[in-house]
């Protein structure tokens, strides 16, 4: 256990340490189109690999993309392979892909056609997932996601809500079931396969990422959308770290972006942002605390789920360069969007 | 060891000066911009500053012209250009190579296709059917082209719709082949390839019948390309060569324009007035209220530092010549809040101190002062600075243990000379042995002590007496941490017990309960009338105990951790012993190779394995007890290349 748990956080430090540098984002952000970004890419970067046998000249922005988003699951299994304790926590890569999924299809359940939910599927999942996804891309309706869900947990969380317009419920009710349910699994799982320092920042990553989204889900719903604080309220996950309740609470009684930012505390001297770029303020905060807990992280599972969200933002930053290059968007306007 | 004193300062002024104000705030080199004020609300009263970039666009080109040239742009130093005549000197640079890069970027293309044409007419030698024939149906429509791995699987997902893809060969991450759709439905067929990311590809004419003669005519192109494109890249590298100064100079003036824009988004403006608001060192304030004197519409108001809320000060650190170049070592770990203790001090003190004694040799020490002076001298790095730190540690540690280069009696004469009977610290004698290691445990039980006074005194400040009396690091951790080590020590080493009643009651068990009840003793401390078991008083005890026997063992293991510091002054004597009999057992000039050779392996292995170990002590060990490490660097307006061309003056003067 002792020896997996050394080589996991050796691997991940290694390859943490080829990580893309400002000067790399830079650079690519200069390319004049997403050939030239897979080229730099692949030229040098630690995506050579995942990349290797695509044509710079004819990629796809999609498939880049995908390509990308395998690479970083294919980290998690290279990484997985170290540890022979065989307890469940590593499996929240899977739960969080089925709930993904799932809500993908919820959500294209209103355009009728199934064609971009296969497009977006991850297919190197397809095999572990706890259900059929063909049977999911084929499910036409709200019941008909629920009967290829029939024994799993998501069945039941999905078919106690309330059904609404078009005969299935609302999207931001169904993901609020789904990642109550994703948070309550990995707590149990953490407190029942680690004790002391692990427990404690596995509690702390993930009670960070709550935070953020019980932030964004106010940010949004209040600020943008002006929804009722009644109507909000339920949607919250009912956990704190670092936005305590009350300044949860005081958040839902206003509607004012900055008075939002004041109250949560959470990003201090960043300067309130443009509604739409909410997440990028959220997710800066959530790279550097993952990069704080990753850089001092002592035992394997905290290095590896804080490499794998970091490794997420990275993907998603050249995601954000791939789009920039493509409508021409200025380098350093570019540059600006990105999680760093 | 301090953290500078900030003051908030307020600018505010009419528009005309708003130029002259934010070039005076650059060169005054103290301004820490904040964005204070939201002029996102597009309804509120302030209003971002309106402009446009006009260095964008040519520094734009000129970071391409650069691609092309393959030049590394860099600050130049000397006469300067005005950026409109940097931008038009760049575009007229750019149009005479014009031809040359599109001549290169066409090769460059053309080779790219022709080897696909080649990879793909490998692909296709597997068909035994002619194309033509295929590409000619009626009623049929085919589609060539790979279909990657991933997308393959998918296929399956379309199994209602009417079409074949089939695949005459494969690699690791695409299937090439053919999808055939009636002509009515390839449309909707084209549709769902391309969602898979389906690549067409049209087979080259010349491919259609024969492709060994397409392979080799393919190969003779390639060979005229590949010769014309590395004469084009020689006359590239010319017209680099001749105007690599002029271009770097155009980027030191552009540059300068785009970071002069880039300072425009702190500033708000609101009826004809801009406001600009930041941080300024205490004792510099004056700098930044003189040079703004002279502008007639500017004033500065100076305020405390708290004065606003919702900013969060920045941290400057300011040690002595000492500390200086550990402030590296802190900023790893994270920069101190402005409101937290600077633990640069602590750091290079200790950080001195362990590696000398871990890595104690006088020559091997010498070597790492030397090498120091050389990265610090030439190289400018301030790593240098703590090797010839670490070396004189390293040197007065050797001289102790009387060990040069691993010879262990090299000194002896100069310590007889000194009037000791032999050297003052005998590492491989077993009385000396034990002693180091208790020693060393000593050492650490310093450190810690040490990191647990500090995190009280930081509790104290922050009015957190959670933190600072009942947490396992503060007052009551320390009593019976401290407690623990001296009656274990007297116990052991004098045969002094002074386990009575009155000790264990007062020493052990109080601060035990302290720590247990930290969480509702801190609530009565703050005013809370009664305590509040949330989830009960049965899930309380069961979790605090459980944290009791951590916090326990980790007083434990923490201290354990320094027993590494005896190890290694073990390790370093044994490794150069090795290095010693092996040098024995060759002769002549092989000994003084395998010496020189076995004494560059232990400082290049024992040096870095020492660093890491002490690093690991500090950040683990010391820093977890009392620091945080959230605070954030102050970083006043700076005009990057004219820094970096102030910087080369100054050296280029010196």
């Amino acid at each position: 256990m002792q020896m997996s748990s050394n080589a996991i956080l050796t691997k991940v430090r290694a390859i943490f340490g080829q990580r893309l540098t400002a000067a790399d984002y830079a650079q690519m952000a200069r390319k004049k189109d997403v050939g030239e970004v897979a080229a730099y890419l692949k030229e040098h970067s630690s995506y050579r690999r995942a990349l290797r046998d695509i044509r710079e000249t004819e990629v796809h922005r999609g498939r880049l993309e995908a390509l990308l988003k395998k690479d970083t699951f294919y980290k998690y299994v290279a990484l997985h392979r170290y540890d022979f304790s065989g307890i469940d926590f590593y499996n929240y890569i899977l739960v969080r892909a089925e709930i993904d999924a799932i809500l993908e299809r919820i959500a294209a359940l209103s355009s009728g056609g199934k064609g971009a939910f296969i497009a977006d599927l991850p297919s190197y999942l397809m095999h572990r997932v706890s259900f059929s996804m063909k049977a999911l891309a084929d499910a036409g309706s709200f019941e008909a996601v629920l009967s290829c869900l029939a024994g799993t947990p998501y069945q039941k969380l999905l078919a106690g809500l309330p059904l609404g317009a078009g005969g299935r419920p609302d999207s931001l009710l169904c993901e609020h079931a789904l990642y109550s349910y994703y948070y309550q699994y990995m707590f149990q799982s953490v407190d029942r396969d680690f004790s002391g320092k692990a427990r404690q920042q596995l509690r702390e990553i993930f009670l960070c990422e709550i935070d953020v989204r019980n932030f964004e889900t106010i940010y949004r719903l209040r600020h943008i959308y002006k929804k009722p604080p009644e109507e909000v309220r339920p949607l919250l996950y009912p956990y704190q770290g670092a936005l305590k309740a009350s300044a949860r609470e005081a958040m839902l009684q206003t509607a004012e972006a900055g008075e939002m930012l004041r109250l949560a505390k959470l990003f201090k001297g960043e300067g309130t942002p443009d509604g739409s770029f909410i997440e990028l303020l959220t997710h800066r905060y959530r790279f550097r605390f993952g990069k704080k807990k990753l850089r001092f992280a002592t035992d394997a599972p905290v290095a590896m789920y804080a490499f794998l969200a970091l490794r997420s933002m990275e993907v998603q930053n050249i995601i954000t360069i791939i789009e920039g290059v493509r409508y021409q968007i200025p380098q350093a306007e570019i540059l600006s969007l990105l999680i760093q | 060891m301090a953290i500078e004193k900030m003051r908030l300062c307020n600018i505010v002024g009419s528009m005309p000066d708003l130029e002259e104000a934010l070039s005076r705030c650059v060169a005054s080199g103290v301004f820490h911009p904040e964005m204070a004020i939201d002029t996102s609300e597009k309804n509120g009263r302030f209003a971002p500053l309106p402009g446009e970039n006009q260095a964008a666009g040519p520094l734009k080109l000129l970071f391409d012209l650069a691609e092309d040239l393959e030049l590394k742009l860099q600050a130049a130093p000397g006469e300067g250009l005005d950026p409109v005549s940097a931008g038009q000197r760049v575009a007229e640079i750019r149009q005479n190579i014009q031809d040359l890069s599109d001549e290169r970027r066409a090769l460059r293309d053309s080779i790219a296709q022709h080897k696909q044409a080649t990879s793909l007419i490998t692909h296709v030698q597997g068909l035994d059917v002619p194309f033509d024939q295929l590409f000619n149906a009626q009623y049929v429509k085919v589609r060539f082209g790979r279909l990657p791995v991933d997308s393959y699987q998918k296929l399956s997902f379309y199994d209602d719709e009417t079409f074949f893809f089939v695949d005459f060969d494969h690699d690791s991450s695409d299937y090439w082949g053919f999808y055939f759709a009636p002509s009515a439905k390839i449309a909707v067929v084209d549709d769902i390839f391309r969602s898979l990311y389906f690549e067409r590809l049209w087979i080259p004419e010349y491919a259609h019948s024969k492709p060994e003669e397409a392979l080799q005519t393919i190969s003779d192109s390639l060979t005229k390309e590949r010769e014309r494109l590395e004469a084009v890249n020689q006359e590239l590298k010319e017209i680099k060569a001749k105007k690599e100064g002029e271009l770097n100079r155009c980027y030191t003036a552009l540059k300068a324009a785009d970071d002069a824009f880039g300072i425009r988004k702190y500033v708000a403006v609101a009826n004809s007035h801009f406001y600009l608001e930041g941080f300024v060192p205490e004792r510099l304030v004056k700098k930044l209220t003189d040079s703004l004197e002279s502008l007639q519409s500017v004033n500065v108001s100076v305020q405390p530092v708290d004065a606003n809320p919702s900013l969060t000060p920045p941290t400057r650190l300011r040690n002595g010549w000492f500390s200086r170049p550990f402030e590296t070592f802190v900023r790893m770990y994270g920069t101190p809040s402005y409101y937290e203790y600077d633990p640069t001090l602590l750091v290079a003190l200790t950080y001195t101190l362990l590696f000398g004694i871990m890595f104690g040799d006088l020559g091997q020490g010498a070597l790492v002062w030397l090498l120091g002076l050389a990265m610090d001298k030439i190289k400018k790095m301030d790593f240098g600075k703590i090797l010839q730190r670490l070396g004189i540690s390293s040197m007065v540690f050797g001289f102790a243990y009387g060990s040069v280069f691993g010879l262990e009696h090299l000194l002896d004469p100069v310590f007889k000379a000194m009037g000791f009977a032999g050297k003052p610290i005998e590492v491989f004698e077993s009385h000396t042995t034990n002693k180091l290691l208790i020693a060393a445990l000593f050492v650490g039980a310093g450190m810690i002590s040490i990191a647990m006074v500090m995190n009280i005194v930081t509790g104290l400040r922050h009015k957190n007496y959670e933190k600072a009396f009942f947490g396992n690091n503060g007052l009551a951790g320390l009593v019976l941490y401290l407690g623990a080590v001296i009656g274990i020590s007297l116990t052991m080493l004098t045969s002094v017990n002074v386990l009575n009643p009155l000790f264990i009651i007062f020493i052990i068990v109080v601060p035990v309960l302290l720590i247990f009840f930290r969480e509702p003793l801190a609530k009565l401390c703050a005013g809370h009338k009664k305590v509040v078991f949330e989830d009960g008083f049965g899930s309380f005890f069961i979790e605090n105990f459980f944290e009791m026997l951590e916090y326990l063992l980790s007083y434990l293991s923490n201290s354990m951790s320094f027993l590494r510091v005896g190890g290694f002054i073990l390790s370093h004597a044994g490794m150069m012993a090795v290095v010693l009999s092996l040098s024995e057992m060759m002769s002549g000039g092989g000994s003084i190779v395998v010496m020189v050779l076995g004494n560059l392996f232990v400082m290049a292995l024992e040096g870095m394995i020492a660093g890491i170990q002490v690093l690991r002590l500090e950040f683990y060990e010391i820093f977890s007890r009392f620091y945080s490490g959230e605070g954030k660097e102050y970083a006043p307006l700076t005009i990057s290349c004219k820094a970096a061309e102030a910087a080369a003056a100054e050296a280029a003067a010196k």
